[in-house]
């Protein structure tokens, strides 16, 4: 049913709006308008101006330049953790969908298990193993997207595979291999990009919140979860410190999820609507 | 149905194993993992409810216990507001499909579904404490000392931990509610000569609830890891605070006992969850398939 809140004007502000900070972030390794590692106590918890212009933090740090290499790690720990959950999760989805019943009830289980394992205590675990970081971060999430993308691979297929939407493909006249390529293909796959943009929205909030609780990226560098832990300590006096990189988080996790929603309800009216409303 | 209970019991048994097992293997390969011992000795202590002794001498299963008294009743106030204001709004939106308000609640239940719960906490102390007065900032007054006390001291995070999950409760009553309304048994109903509103509360409203409870299912063990990680931002001595200090001071005999604790805590909600959703449907009660 989410056909219903199918909206391409929203699709292209999301679309930008995720371009945009992603701009931010990766400007961020060329270049920050204050280097995050030179610390002025003198001028600390500065409200927003014309010299800084989202204020100071209460180390004397432009809280700018801090925010875009928060965002930077948000995609750069969402973003690999993304890799590592397609990359064993789709042949996963493939094997349970291509490989025949057998292998359809092995994939379907270790998915069935890997949904029950959270990221929180994968993410414990790494840190007391390896010590705290973002690649321990990187490995714990990816874990976790592993199954939604293997599940979203298997269940694109069977979408794309429905009787009557080959069906029709045949009417129009395509041969089997034709109506793969032409037909089935870009529906898997589009099927597959909105599950992977899903996740990585949902990588950019674990990364956060995991970086929050000490369970990932270590100062000096940092992330969203580290600036929204820094600002706790400040949040009566100085609100601004709370709300800046929480809005970013929010607004790059919606975004995303918009993105996602848009991409699966376009691939979904492609294959005749009809399996959207069950 | 009794075959599906002991399929689903099975399922939680051999899923929890496995991941004691993963935790017993991670942390015995780990510096001073040594102390854990061998896995079937670990669990057979386990399951005797023996946890062993925490690096500072004390009982694990003591301390596991006395956090617990924080944690689960945080994590069932969680999951009691997000059902309630998960439903409330869903069917507040479906009342009138394509409507403002209607479009209003899905934008917020959109915007609230992307929100990190422990920036919300940061948000709801900074609007409901530090700026109202209303409510503690943090920190947890014990329920032997004054229940009404412990149990505000519990209200925003587990505010906190609700939200985004009602949020997305929400929109998926509401979708089900949407296609209730025009689904072909309802037409029927209404062919047959029922009003449209007693067609829509007998047939289409139940059958919602339903959905809305199959779909609500996973997020009861989200709703539990969500409260370990929003007990932090209110300074509450719960199992998440006790697991986070214990992996920050190494104390990998402690971090295994409360992670077992907390898998069995999300694993056995699922179980339980997946039961009661499953008995609740009458046209699925009676049968064993999955």
């Amino acid at each position: 049913m989410s056909a219903l809140r199918h909206d391409p004007p929203a699709l292209r502000i999301a679309i930008v709006a995720a371009l945009l900070f992603l701009l931010l972030g990766f400007l961020s390794i060329l270049w920050t308008p204050y280097p995050v590692t030179s610390l002025d106590v003198a001028a600390a918890l500065q409200d927003p101006g014309g010299a800084h212009w989202l204020g100071t933090d209460e180390l004397g740090r432009d809280v700018l330049s801090l925010l875009m290499k928060g965002i930077l790690t948000s995609f750069v720990v969402a973003g690999v953790a993304v890799a590592i959950g397609a990359l064993l999760g789709v042949p996963l989805g493939l094997a349970a969908a291509l490989l025949g019943p057998y292998a359809e009830l092995g994939a379907t289980g270790v998915s069935g298990y890997l949904l029950t394992l959270p990221a929180f205590v994968l993410a414990v675990l790494f840190a007391c193993l390896f010590g705290p970081s973002a690649a321990t971060l990187m490995v714990a999430i990816g874990i976790a997207n592993i199954a939604p993308l293997a599940l979203a691979t298997r269940d694109a297929i069977r979408t794309a595979a429905a009787p009557d939407y080959v069906a029709a493909g045949r009417l129009a006249g395509g041969s089997g291999l034709d109506l793969a390529r032409r037909h089935m293909l870009p529906t898997i796959l589009r099927l597959i990009l909105a599950q992977a943009i899903a996740q990585l929205a949902v990588g950019v909030l674990a990364e956060a919140t995991l970086s929050y609780v000490g369970l990932g990226t270590q100062p000096p560098a940092t992330s969203l979860g580290l600036l929204l832990a820094d600002a706790q300590a400040y949040a009566a006096g100085r609100p601004g410190l709370l709300f800046v990189p929480g809005l970013a988080l929010l607004l790059i996790a919606l975004a995303l999820t918009i993105v996602s929603r848009e991409i699966r309800a376009a691939a979904g009216d492609t294959t005749g609507g009809a399996h959207g409303a069950a | 149905m009794l075959w599906f209970a002991l399929r689903k019991l099975a399922a939680f048994a051999a899923t929890v194993l496995v991941t004691l097992w993963l935790i017993h293997a991670l942390l015995a390969a780990g510096a001073g993992g040594q102390a854990l011992g061998g896995f079937g000795g670990w669990l057979g202590h386990l399951l005797l409810g023996d946890f062993g002794v925490a690096a500072d001498g004390q009982g694990i299963g003591g301390l596991v216990a006395a956090r617990l008294a924080v944690t689960v009743p945080l994590a069932l106030l969680a999951m009691l507001l997000a059902a309630l204001i998960g439903a409330g709004l869903g069917l507040l939106a479906a009342r009138r499909p394509g409507r403002l308000l209607d479009h209003a609640l899905t934008a917020l239940a959109e915007i609230a579904g992307a929100t990190p719960s422990f920036w919300l906490g940061m948000v709801l102390v900074a609007i409901f404490a530090t700026g109202l007065h209303w409510l503690p900032t943090g920190g947890f007054v014990p329920w032997q000392r004054h229940a009404g006390g412990a149990l505000l001291s519990l209200l925003l995070p587990a505010l906190a931990v609700a939200l985004p999950v009602a949020a997305t409760l929400a929109l998926g009553i509401r979708d089900a509610v949407a296609a209730g309304r025009s689904a072909p048994y309802v037409l029927t109903a209404q062919a047959r000569g029922i009003a449209a509103e007693d067609g829509f509360r007998h047939e289409a409203l139940p059958a919602a609830a339903l959905t809305g409870l199959d779909a609500a299912v996973p997020h009861a063990a989200a709703i539990i890891v969500g409260t370990v990680i929003v007990e932090n931002v209110f300074y509450l001595p719960g199992l998440g605070r006790l697991i986070l200090d214990a992996a920050a001071a190494r104390d990998l005999g402690l971090v295994a006992g409360a992670l077992a604790v907390l898998i069995l805590l999300t694993s056995g909600t699922t179980f339980l969850t997946q039961l009661g959703s499953r008995w609740a449907d009458p046209r699925r009660r009676g049968q064993d398939a999955a």
